[in-house]
């Protein structure tokens, strides 16, 4: 059974393709078979991340159905187990991907067969970068311990969670009711979930237990990348736990992923960092990421049971 | 989850209910940090009438709770709301939920199990129960069983912290090897049940698995 996650972070440069390339490399070193897609339109730089400058094949090619199955745009990476879907090769309007297209995409990466599959996602918060969380088994959210970045990733957080209840609760012909909220506050910060609890159980108690436990199932994690030694080592850990107990979200922190200076070189170079400095701390700092993706892929697996049914 | 407004003094610093005079320092120090105006950690993350609001909040707790004849009006209110326990002397103060402190980050790494918690807060000590076990040379589903409701914890709160179906604890409580998905399943499982009693789950898995031995699972 495959394993999707999202990973994604709500600026650009947080280190979303770094981690997506680097740690698709050590899963598929680790035995699992493991596909990349790039699904930043517009924005594609996962092939240069891992060292593919120029694919023969991409993402394009389906949106413009030039092939008809996204099997066929899945390329080999020349690392063993590991795949690519890429998004080079792009037209300069795939951002503005078109709904039905949007919907075969989503609809055609759930389809694919793999281990796992890691997608790179997009910075900001449009609907085309949101709709790649609502096909992920887990999400993971990348922030830099700056202002800047924690204050985009808070706000990637808030309207993944909202779209999913909008999905969720769209199943049960809620979404009028929804929006009618949503649009009472338009600066949502703390409280939400319990607001819309009250007054789901108030109309209709079936329902917001229904949608508490749809909530529960969500799998966040947060991991604070560039991390420099004068950072606060505990980022991650209070964030998570304001997430937690403010918005009754449960998130993970999966710790810091050290700043290198050789970062630079090593992307300018396209080469994958992991293999030209596999002894550094963040190399450490991306295997025990690395660990707890493949523990999830292996616990997925055993939850058969509770997968959601996709609804669009 | 109870909005911050409507929590107690003592859950919204993080605290139990008898927690001493510096440790109620210690955790307002520390929640000032988190939501503090200058804080990285909540920046953006309230809007600057909540974080106001919550910084008035965490005054009043820490104010009154500094002060011995505030505290124990307040302690005496919350009683009379039958938010807590009435505590007698020598005895521990028991609450309805105690939330896993942000302000400490070593335990905000490892969320406290529920065991763990309730074995703070009543008179029962872990050891004591667990302890039988492993004088046992096998475990049966029923020790456990017994184990767990000794202790008061639920199987839908060890379903939570472990994140396995109650269904499957269930099984394993009943001895129903066969209706878990596999040898695999059942034995890594049945090891994070008892991670939530002991650190050292191996011996027991060991009991528990040795009765499996013969019986068929599926793989």
């Amino acid at each position: 059974m495959t394993c999707i996650i999202a990973i994604g972070g709500g600026k650009g440069g947080s280190g979303k393709s770094f981690l997506t390339g680097n740690l698709g490399i050590m899963l598929a070193a680790n035995g699992k078979r493991t596909l990349l897609v790039d699904v930043d339109l517009g924005g594609a730089n996962l092939h240069t991340m891992i060292g593919i400058p120029y694919p023969s094949v991409s993402l394009s090619d389906f949106i413009d159905k030039e092939v008809a199955s996204l099997s066929e745009v899945v390329i080999r990476t020349g690392v063993p187990n590991l795949f690519l879907i890429s998004g080079a090769k792009d037209n300069l309007d795939v951002a503005n991907i078109p709904y039905t297209q949007k919907m075969r995409l989503l609809r055609a990466i759930t389809k694919l067969n793999f281990d796992i599959i890691l997608l790179d996602l997009g910075a900001g918060t449009s609907f085309n970068t949101i709709d790649f969380f609502m096909i992920a088994d887990s999400s993971i959210f990348v922030t830099t311990p700056e202002p800047t970045s924690i204050e985009n990733v808070y706000r990637l957080i808030r309207a993944v969670f909202i779209r999913k209840i909008r999905q969720i609760l769209n199943k049960e012909d809620f979404k009028s009711f929804i929006d009618r909220l949503l649009e009472r506050k338009r600066d949502i910060r703390i409280n939400f979930l319990t607001n819309l609890f009250d007054m789901l159980s108030a109309h209709e108690p079936a329902k917001a237990r229904m949608l508490e436990e749809a909530l529960e199932t969500l799998e966040f994690k947060l991991v604070v990348n560039q991390h420099r030694k004068l950072d606060n080592m505990n980022l991650g850990t209070l964030m998570s736990r304001l997430v937690a107990k403010h918005l009754s979200i449960h998130m993970e922190s999966w710790g810091n992923v050290s700043f290198d200076d050789r970062v630079h070189g090593a992307i300018c170079n396209k080469v994958p960092f992991i293999h030209k400095y596999p002894y550094t701390r963040t190399a450490t700092d991306l295997k025990e990421i690395c660990d707890k993706i493949t523990t999830l892929s292996e616990q997925a697996r055993e939850s058969v049971y509770n997968q959601m049914e996709l609804q669009f | 989850m109870k909005p911050f407004e409507k929590q107690t003094y003592y859950e919204i610093l993080e605290i139990p209910p008898d927690a001493k005079t510096s440790d109620i320092r210690d955790a307002y120090r520390t929640a000032l940090e988190i939501y503090g105006d200058d804080s990285l950690a909540s920046y953006s993350f309230f809007n600057e009438d909540e974080r106001k609001s919550i910084l008035a909040r965490l005054e009043s707790a820490f104010t009154t709770l500094i002060n011995r004849k505030q505290r124990l009006q307040y302690d005496r209110d919350l009683v009379a709301d039958g938010v807590i326990e009435k505590a007698l002397p020598g005895e521990k103060v028991h609450m309805e939920s105690v939330p896993t402190p942000v302000s400490h980050p070593a335990q905000a790494e490892r969320q406290s199990s529920p065991t763990q918690t309730r074995a703070q807060l009543t008179a029962i000590s872990l050891s004591m129960v667990t302890d039988p076990l492993f004088e046992k040379e096998v475990v049966t589903g029923a020790d456990l069983q017994k184990m767990r409701t000794t202790l008061g914890i639920t199987l839908e709160q060890i379903s939570k912290y472990t994140k396995i179906r109650t269904v499957f604890l269930c099984c394993i409580e009943e001895d129903r090897f066969e209706q878990l998905p596999s040898m695999f399943h059942l034995k890594s499982f049945l090891k994070a049940y008892l991670q939530c009693f002991t650190k050292n789950a191996d011996p027991l898995v060991g009991k528990y698995m040795a009765r499996v031995g013969d019986k068929v699972t599926s793989t």
